[in-house]
């Protein structure tokens, strides 16, 4: 177990640049999430850690040893794949102790080793069985099992959940966490699946054509997103595209749908065309005249209605290309389509996005 | 293949079939029909099939236990059985015998170890002119294999002429001759499991402390070898039953099994050739039973690309 850096590492496939100058620095025992759209350039950084490809610059640290021209066998890695590749002409026990018999370690120290970890994964009666006769949630705990049977330096993870079904998918994920937290692991986990990082990890990459868009943990990310693209990617947000006329005090005023909102801004932002981003669920139903001082409010015209079971969401058209969402309990929404509304949220909850 | 409703038919009577015409719906699944004609049409080309394949292998075998006179054609069926053929088989084709087997199995050998490395070049290699040397590797099957014949014992006539060593007549001259024919299948059937292979598998194996070397050994190898197996049992067959090659690198005192036969066929016939051959279809017959256990027959013929 170790840190694992990452600095001014450049990947490039013939005339494609796959990582634009990545620098990403891994704590001992963290979990880190590697988020994005496919082709985002996580899997090649992924594959880069695990010294299956070669950065074309930059320098991979594991530990303290520079391990940029490092082969993979002599890494100390573990690696996890989506389709769990495990030996096929081997049984499990045999899956799990390859790496310790590849390292030379006596028969019964391996066997015990085995034994141990089919404990940890709660599959202790599987071991005599072939990979094609167990399920593939269990499949997948045995990759697991597997990569960190010699305990590696850092645990990658590459979309391991992908292939099962939602509901195993959510168990998995309380699995993956508690096997990583039981054995205090650094851990570097792909996926594109925004609910999966959001639930696993201690803190977040969201990645986007090669470049990193932000990093931090699940809350600072949904919360407190810097881009738009993180903001849409993450979770449900509503994109009020605008322009910054001006300041009013501590707020910046930004013209959206022909009315002004305020947002906070430490650092100022310039004039001119900008993006306010606010969740669905931070939006509420207010009467225009008793809203709060410190709401903004739009109006806008009720223009459909979805029931989810625990809330209803309300999509109210204000004026801009698409109808803004908001979600609110199931016995406060109207029912009548086309009635006009005003929607309206506390300022401090809106966040000024770069176009 | 295996067809196990066969009790279904018998529920059917003609009397519903009527009344399952009668009911014939324009919409909908398509209603069951009264007699699975298709089944019986099924049932029939198969058997044809298997009369059309079996028949010479029973004929061969049921004249070779002719018991009466000598006789100087094959006689089905036999009058009188009795094994006495068997004892009767000539020194000659046993050691024949022997060479064949002797040498199809070190040609299957041999074309395993040409024909893996040169799969794995073929799908994992990083060189120029693939398609060329993928083409050269298949081109012996393309050549008829008289023509092969010939063209080796004349190489050997014109390399014996330049150094003084001559190879016709030679086991070497011989085995040459054999892994030119029997190699494109090992190649062809590695080839053909390398190109499913999922390369994940091997970084796996390197990510979990393995060398290439141990990878290969431990990984690559065992997952291709219902491939090897394939393409070993062909290079064995085509190599066991070669006549058009062997008849021109053999030298009297120095012959195949089946060239044994065929100057045999030619010179003096009699029923012992019919039960050497039977004893050769029924040690095959071993053989392949052998490999269902061992690897299974449906893998191995299915990982054969040709």
């Amino acid at each position: 177990m170790s840190h694992v850096n990452l600095s001014k590492v450049v990947k490039r496939f013939g005339d494609f640049t796959a990582l634009h100058e990545l620098d990403l620095d891994i704590k001992e025992g963290e979990f880190l999430t590697l988020l994005g759209p496919s082709g985002c350039g996580k899997t090649t950084t992924l594959r880069l850690i695990a010294g299956f490809i070669q950065p074309t610059q930059g320098t991979i640290m594991l530990g303290e040893e520079d391990v940029t021209q490092v082969a993979p066998q002599h890494r100390e890695i573990g690696m996890v794949f989506q389709d769990y590749a495990l030996f096929p002409h081997m049984t499990i026990a045999e899956n799990i102790g390859f790496g310790l018999k590849e390292r030379k370690y006596p028969k019964a120290d391996i066997a015990a080793r085995v034994g141990e970890l089919l404990d940890l994964i709660h599959l202790p009666e599987v071991g005599d069985r072939y990979p094609a006769e167990v399920s593939g949630g269990q499949q997948q705990r045995i990759a697991v099992a597997r990569a960190v049977a010699y305990p590696p330096k850092v645990l990658l993870m590459d979309e391991p959940l992908g292939a099962l079904d939602l509901k195993l998918r959510e168990t998995m994920q309380v699995e993956l966490r508690r096997i990583q937290q039981e054995l205090k692991i650094t851990t570097v986990y792909v996926t594109h699946d925004q609910t999966e990082a959001m639930n696993m990890s201690d803190r977040i990459v969201v990645m986007n054509t090669g470049r990193i868009e932000q990093m931090g943990s699940a809350e600072g990310i949904y919360n407190s997103p810097e881009t738009r693209f993180v903001a849409d990617f993450v979770g449900q947000i509503n994109l009020l595209d605008g322009e910054v006329t001006g300041t009013d005090g501590d707020h910046i005023l930004v013209r959206t749908a022909d009315t002004d909102i305020r947002v906070i801004q430490k650092n100022g932002a310039p004039i001119g065309p900008t993006c306010v981003g606010v969740r669905p669920e931070q939006l509420q139903l207010v009467s225009s005249d008793s809203a709060p001082p410190d709401f903004n409010v739009l109006q806008g015209k009720l223009v459909g209605r979805t029931f989810a079971g625990n809330l209803t969401r309300l999509f109210i058209e204000i004026g801009l290309d698409k109808p803004v969402v908001i979600e609110c309990k199931p016995q406060d929404a109207p029912t009548e389509i086309g009635i006009d509304l005003s929607i309206g949220w506390p300022i401090e909850q809106s966040t000024l996005l770069n176009k | 293949m295996a067809i196990d409703k066969s009790n279904q038919t018998s529920s059917y009577s003609s009397m519903d079939m009527v009344t399952r015409l009668a009911a014939r719906r324009p919409v909908g699944p398509p209603p069951k029909r009264g007699l699975p004609w298709g089944k019986y049409f099924h049932y029939f080309f198969c058997s044809l099939s298997y009369i059309f394949l079996l028949s010479p292998m029973i004929v061969v075998i049921g004249a070779s236990l002719h018991g009466g006179e000598y006789y100087t054609a094959i006689k089905f069926p036999p009058d009188e059985p009795s094994l006495q053929w068997y004892w009767k088989i000539p020194k000659g084709q046993l050691e024949a015998l022997g060479l064949s087997f002797g040498l199809a199995g070190l040609t299957a050998l041999g074309a395993c170890i040409i024909g893996i490395p040169a799969a794995l070049g073929i799908v994992r290699g990083k060189i120029p002119g693939k398609t060329l040397i993928s083409a050269v590797f298949r081109a012996p099957l393309q050549i008829p294999a008289i023509v092969t014949g010939i063209a080796f014992l004349q190489l050997y006539y014109l390399f014996g002429d330049a150094t003084g060593l001559y190879f016709q007549g030679t086991f070497l001259g011989l085995y040459i001759g054999h892994l030119f024919v029997a190699t494109p299948y090992v190649v062809g059937t590695v080839t053909a499991i390398l190109q499913r292979f999922d390369t994940r598998l091997e970084e796996a194996s390197f990510s979990l402390g393995a060398s290439k070397l141990s990878t290969f050994r431990r990984v690559t190898l065992p997952v291709i070898m219902p491939g090897v197996y394939a393409g070993a049992l062909y290079a064995f067959m085509v190599s066991f039953g070669d006549v058009p090659i062997s008849i021109f690198l053999t030298a009297p005192g120095f012959v195949t099994y089946p060239i044994e036969l065929f100057y045999g066929m030619e010179n003096d016939f009699d029923p012992s050739i019919l039960a050497s051959a039977s004893l050769v279809i029924f040690f095959c017959l071993l053989v392949l039973l052998g490999m269902q256990k061992l690897v299974g027959l449906d893998t191995l013929l299915r990982s054969g690309s040709r």
